[in-house]
């Protein structure tokens, strides 16, 4: 109920109205009993605005009182400059106290609403997400793998060409005999894997130390591996390794994820100041646990893969371990580690991976030294 | 105003921005309330809410509109350039329509007299036209930019109504070519020579050839041709720079051919902005950055060495855990905030120097002769939906 308090006695001023039905201001008196009387200048009654159905505008000024009425033209205004006469009004609809108090409710609950809704979105971004693309990838046919696989090929390539050598090794006269020991080291760990796509492995001509997979099979490996690389079982093990992205679908899996946030924190929540720095830092939280999680999978994937295929499964680990030790003096080496984050459990299980069973080397000493021209002599 | 701004952008905060709809509201119905016009307050009537749905409306739109262009993108194999391109034209259009259609929504929530504007016309018709003009803009590098506002605005002027009475625009492209086409010469001319100068004079593919082969210790080959894609990058460089700095000029100068073109039945409009006083407001926000990051730079460095000198706080917790990755914690923590205080703070400077700075300038300066013709105007035109305010925010052009 609105509080109704009745002026103490008849007050009566000047006012401006505006009918709602046309632009024309007419100058009129207002009286206030028993509700606000809209007078024109010959005295007539223009219209009569209870005071219950009284609602003041908002963001005014505050030296006008801007009025409307429910009921009323929707555009029907009063505007009440004189001082003495405001306070009447204002007084005569108890300061609108119940209407503001309601609005404010309104708003109070639209912001702890929408609050929860944040707070319920975020947690949607960190946990619900990722569990959908995990428990969704396996459900896709490995076709959408590939077609994803394909699409970034092209940019993969893209990016990491240069512009002497092109976009991979091993099409060049000198190189066939690395391109053919590349294909053994793959075929003998592909008949091991028994993988549902077949894997599309090239060596691209860049200095980084490097490998990674993409969808549906793809993988590189940057020369400056080989190059770092002491022992064919070290290039097999990180080979492995990738191979174990493959079939754990991890890519398919980052590409429906990554998509999934940058959707829900870009479209629903809007630009916002701070907000930006905000949704960079929930994104970089989820990947950074995520992919922790995944590079373990993918490294008991690669030591019991090596082992099946016959080669020595320390190769994974000796290779982190040196790239570890040189982190100081080669900043290729930390491309690989930030991608790949070396921590203490993974260290402890690459190593628990005991002597082979046959220990047959995954080349020969001539398909090795093959493997290292593969993008051509080097310096 | 600073309370709501303040009020308003921590409520942004906390909800990570979902109070956006209610926060421009707020600020809209401030500056509209606070504004009149020949003594006659303007009111704004949108909600909050409106927008709200409007917002909603548009991800009903947005959303299949990306996963087709996503599904796309996995049939053709076009992640690449090309799917951007197409993307890109797509939501270009789509935006230009929602700026008509933002601009329509503002209208018919805009009071005065007790009679609310509106706006007729076609989106879609808009979006073509602007897209169109875009292009031409484009191709010349800006030249034919004034005739493209000058189209643009008859088109919106025409469609734009109080009550029954009509506006219009009598502004031509050539009064603002005239106007402000030195800047063009200054700002773009000096990028648009050099581009010319690589498209005519130089055979590209034999340059993309040369540059191939070039080898900056062994041969001086090509290195004229080199020149010719180096200039470009220094012509940019240029029209980056003096473009910001003569922007406000040109801003200036586009608001006063735009307000004298504008007509609304026998109303004429002048506007006697000042150069100086657009440049005032820009100055005023860049000095009060400078000096709330140097004020917060203190604080925040008084609080750290406060922290340090109360034994890094985590050594006197010693037991509560490694006291290295205790303060890193910390200093993180206390970084996020610092960063959020300054951007929040910033929004609010920006809306009060800024966009209520020139609020209140331009209409403070604007002329208005023939009102009377506005008078008698009888009430016409319905409220439209949110729906263009809605897009502009989901593609992130958020007008006004």
């Amino acid at each position: 109920m609105h509080s109704i308090s009745e002026p103490s006695e008849p007050v009566e001023g000047p006012a401006v109205y505006y009918d709602g039905a046309t632009s024309a201001r007419k100058d009129v008196r207002l009286s206030l009993d028993p509700a606000v009387l809209i007078h024109a200048a010959d005295g007539d009654t223009l219209a009569e605005w209870p005071w219950d159905r009284l609602r003041r505008v908002a963001g005014g000024s505050d030296d006008v009182l801007r009025l409307s009425c429910t009921g009323a033209a929707p555009l029907a205004r009063l505007e009440i400059r004189d001082p003495a006469l405001r306070a009447a009004v204002l007084a005569g609809a108890g300061g609108f106290a119940a209407h503001d108090a309601i609005e404010r409710r309104g708003r109070l609950k639209i912001a702890a609403w929408f609050t929860a809704a944040a707070v319920s979105l975020v947690l949607v971004g960190i946990y619900g997400i990722p569990a959908i693309a995990d428990r969704l990838a396996p459900l896709l046919p490995w076709s959408f793998d590939e077609q994803l696989g394909r699409a970034f090929d092209g940019q993969v390539k893209y990016y990491l060409s240069t512009d002497d050598r092109g976009d991979r090794c091993g099409t060049r006269t000198g190189e066939r005999d690395g391109q053919a020991a590349l294909d053994k080291m793959v075929a003998t760990l592909e008949r091991e894997a028994g993988l549902p796509v077949g894997l599309k492995v090239i060596v691209m001509p860049n200095g980084a130390t490097n490998a990674f997979a993409t969808p549906g099979g793809y993988i590189y490996i940057l020369l400056g591996l080989i190059e770092d690389a002491e022992t064919p079982d070290e290039v097999a093990g990180v080979l492995a390794h990738e191979i174990g992205h493959v079939a754990a679908r991890d890519g398919t899996r980052k590409v429906l994820q990554t998509t999934g946030v940058s959707f829900l924190f870009g479209m629903v929540l809007g630009d916002f100041t701070g907000g930006g720095a905000l949704v960079v830092g929930t994104q970089a939280l989820t990947e950074s646990a995520y992919s922790r999680e995944a590079e373990t999978r993918a490294d008991a994937f690669a030591v019991d893969l090596m082992s099946r295929a016959g080669a020595n499964p320390s190769g994974l680990a000796a290779f982190f371990r040196r790239i570890a030790k040189d982190e100081g003096n080669s900043s290729s080496a930390l491309q690989l580690l930030s991608s790949h984050p070396l921590t203490p459990d993974r260290i402890r299980m690459l190593e628990s991976a005991g002597a082979p069973a046959a220990n047959r080397p995954i080349l020969d000493n001539d398909q090795w030294r093959a493997l290292k021209t593969i993008c051509g002599e080097g310096e | 105003m600073a309370g709501l701004l303040v009020k308003g952008s921590l409520l942004q905060l906390v909800t990570l921005g979902l109070y956006r709809f209610w926060y421009l509201t707020d600020i809209r119905r401030h500056l509209w309330g606070n504004t009149e016009v020949a003594g006659d307050g303007l009111e704004y009537t949108g909600t909050g809410r409106e927008l709200f749905v409007g917002f909603l409306i548009a991800l009903a739109i947005i959303v299949p509109l990306n996963v087709a262009l996503f599904l796309g993108a996995l049939a053709t194999g076009l992640v690449g350039p090309a799917l951007s391109v197409v993307a890109f034209v797509i939501l270009a259009v789509l935006g230009q329509y929602a700026l008509f259609r933002g601009r329509r929504y503002r209208l018919t929530r805009t009071i005065w007299r007790g009679l609310r504007f509106h706006q007729t016309g076609s989106g879609w018709n808009y979006a073509l036209r602007a897209s169109l003009w875009s292009i031409a803009n484009l191709v010349t590098v800006g030249l034919a930019y004034p005739f493209s506002v000058a189209s643009l605005e008859r088109y919106k002027m025409r469609h734009t109504w109080y009550g029954d009475a009509r506006a219009s625009f009598v502004g031509t492209g050539g009064a603002f070519f005239k106007r402000a086409g030195l800047i063009w010469l200054v700002v773009m001319a000096p990028f648009a020579a050099t581009l010319v100068f690589l498209f005519a004079s130089t055979d590209i593919v034999a340059l993309m050839a040369d540059l191939e082969a070039y080898d900056p210790e062994t041969s001086e080959a090509g290195a004229g041709q080199f020149m010719a894609l180096i200039a470009p990058g220094i012509g940019l460089a240029w029209a980056l720079f003096a473009g910001m700095v003569l922007a406000p000029l040109f801003r200036a100068i586009e608001f006063r051919w735009w307000a004298n073109g504008v007509r609304f039945s026998g109303v004429t409009v002048r506007s006697d902005l000042r150069n100086r006083s657009v440049y005032a407001i820009w100055f005023t926000y860049i000095a009060a950055f400078i000096a709330m990051s140097i004020v917060l730079t203190l604080v925040a460095g008084m609080a750290g060495a406060i922290y340090a000198l109360a034994g890094g706080g985590a050594a006197t917790l010693g037991a509560l855990a490694d006291p290295a990755v205790w303060s890193e914690g910390v200093i993180t923590v206390a970084s996020i905030v610092f960063y959020l205080l300054l951007m929040v703070l910033m929004g609010v400077i920006y809306q009060l120097v800024v966009v209520r700075g020139f609020w209140k300038l331009e209409w403070e300066t604007l002329r208005l002769s023939g009102l009377d013709a506005l008078y008698a105007a009888q009430a016409r035109g319905e409220q439209s939906s949110a729906i263009g305010e809605g897009l502009a925010d989901a593609l992130d052009i958020g007008a006004f």
